[in-house]
This record gives structure tokens, sequence and C-alpha cells, in this order.
């Protein structure tokens, strides 16, 4: 999917018209410029008797990894809304409905995979920000009981002076798991073993 | 479910209209055999397997709804 086309027409209007049309947006969402006009000089180069535009996606092109994302909804028979939030650094698709298990999937796994996907949509669409796609809170409720998990597993470390190793987590879990006892002076947190199985493994010191 | 792994697989690659899905259905299990450019095959792959994986567990969940094993094979 390109996101700049060049187009040439009889009028500006028209090479617009084509221009938009190949790149399968809406006025409103598109950046034109005028490389040359009908009738006009640019830069003494001598005009062809054509308009010719340069038109690019701009920031709407995160609609397309949003419209990506309704899609696998609806093919997992899911009824849920899907929104969209953006600021300067991140793009957020938050999905919202019942019976998301199916979409959040083992450990947030299926959630992780629409997010992956959806994430080489945004960057075809010239987007270079970082995406998230959550669900119904999913991810911070998440990283909650990673927290939770990481302290509980630090104590029993503490009491019975051994390691303690947490079930596999994916990398973003892991992280959340060796911020929560970074501070902790009794133990020291170490990540172990090969993805997927990879483990973190809580040490107590001394 | 193949109109799904197109979806994926369309959003993933540079030439979406190569993109083609012909399937294999078994009582208990759905074989869906992806085809793609050949110049795309590293795009519906990625980096260790990674988009492959993704696009290989969002077929499973929405096969889990059909009661049925899906299987993922990417064909050049």
């Amino acid at each position: 999917m390109d996101t700049v086309v060049e187009r040439e027409g009889n009028t500006v209007e028209e090479a617009v018209e084509a221009a938009l049309l190949e790149l399968g947006v809406d006025r409103e969402k598109a950046k034109i410029e005028v490389l040359e006009e009908k009738g006009k000089s640019f830069f003494g180069r001598k005009n062809s008797g054509k308009a010719k535009v340069r038109v690019s996606i701009t920031g709407g092109g995160a609609d397309r990894a949003v419209s990506l994302v309704r899609e696998i909804v609806s093919y997992l028979d899911i009824d849920g809304q899907v929104e969209l939030s953006e600021d300067d650094d991140v793009v957020r698709i938050d999905i919202s409905g019942s019976n998301l298990g199916l979409l959040i999937g083992k450990r947030g796994e299926t959630l992780s995979a629409v997010q992956t996907i959806a994430n080489i949509a945004l960057k075809k669409a010239g987007i270079n920000k970082k995406l998230i796609v959550d669900a119904e809170n999913y991810r911070e409720r998440r990283a909650e009981n990673v927290k939770e998990k990481a302290i509980q597993a630090a104590e029993r470390a503490v009491r019975t002076g051994r390691a303690v190793l947490l079930n596999p987590m994916n990398s973003y879990d892991r992280r959340m798991a060796h911020l929560a006892l970074q501070d902790n002076s009794k133990v020291y947190t170490v990540s172990e073993g090969e993805d997927p199985g990879r483990q973190v493994k809580i040490i107590p010191r001394g | 479910m193949k109109e799904l792994l197109e979806l994926l697989a369309k959003a993933v690659v540079d030439d979406p209209d190569s993109v083609h899905v012909s399937v294999v259905e078994g009582e208990r299990s759905i074989i869906l055999q992806l085809h793609v450019a050949p110049d795309d095959l590293g795009k519906v792959i990625g980096k260790q397997g990674r988009i492959a994986k993704a696009i290989r567990v969002i077929v499973k969940a929405s096969a889990v709804k059909e009661g049925k094993k899906a299987i993922v094979e990417i064909i050049d």
C-alpha cells in the first residue's frame, strides 16, 4: 500500500481525484501538493499543459489499522466496539464489549497477535507511532496481576531462602515482574530459558 | 476462516492480489494453505516467524468457535 502518489490530469481537480482514488482515502485525510498547474510555469520549466499533484496520506492512516481490527473482531463473531485514540507518540485501539475472552486468548496471546498484525498495517500506512491494542483494559489488569504474583513469589523466596521461578511469560509481562521487584533489597531477578518458555527467576540475596 | 486468513495476509504483504487461500477440510481439522507472491514470503513469516505465529494464533481463535483444529500452511 503506497502512502504517496503523484498523478497528472487535465485539471488540478482531476489529478487530485485520481490520486485519492488510488490511495483509497478521503480528501480530509490527505495532504495535497500542486506540482504543476496548467498555464503556469514552475521554476522556469515548460509546462506540459497538464496539472500534476502529489497526494500523501496524513494522520488518518490509523483508520486502516482500526478497520482491520474491526474486521478481525467481526470474523471472531464478537460483538464489540472498536475505538481509536491517538496522540503524538501513541496510537491506541480499544475494544470493548462482552465475551472478549476469545479475542484476548490465553495470557493475552490472541490480543498480542492482533496488535502485531495491526502494527504492520499502521507502519505501512506511514505512521511510525507505537501501537497498543487493548480489550477492556486487559493490559493494565494483566500488569497488576503479574506484579502481585511477583511480589508474592518474592516473599516466598525470602521465607524459604530458595529461588522461585514464575510461570513462562512474554517479554512485556516479564518486564512488569522485574519492575515490581527492582526496589526490593531482599531479592534480585533474572530471566532464563528461551521463548516461549522464558521465565523470571526470583533469587533471595545473601 | 478462509476470509479471515486472506484479510490478515493481505494486511502484511506488498502484493495483496497474489494472496489466495485453499482449504482442505477434514472432519475435525481444517488445513488452510496460504499462497503469497515469492517476494512476500518473508513478510508473512517475519523475524523468527513472529508474523506467521500471530496469523496462526488469530486463525486458531476463529477455529475454536467452529469446534475445529486449524492448521495454516504457508506456501510460496
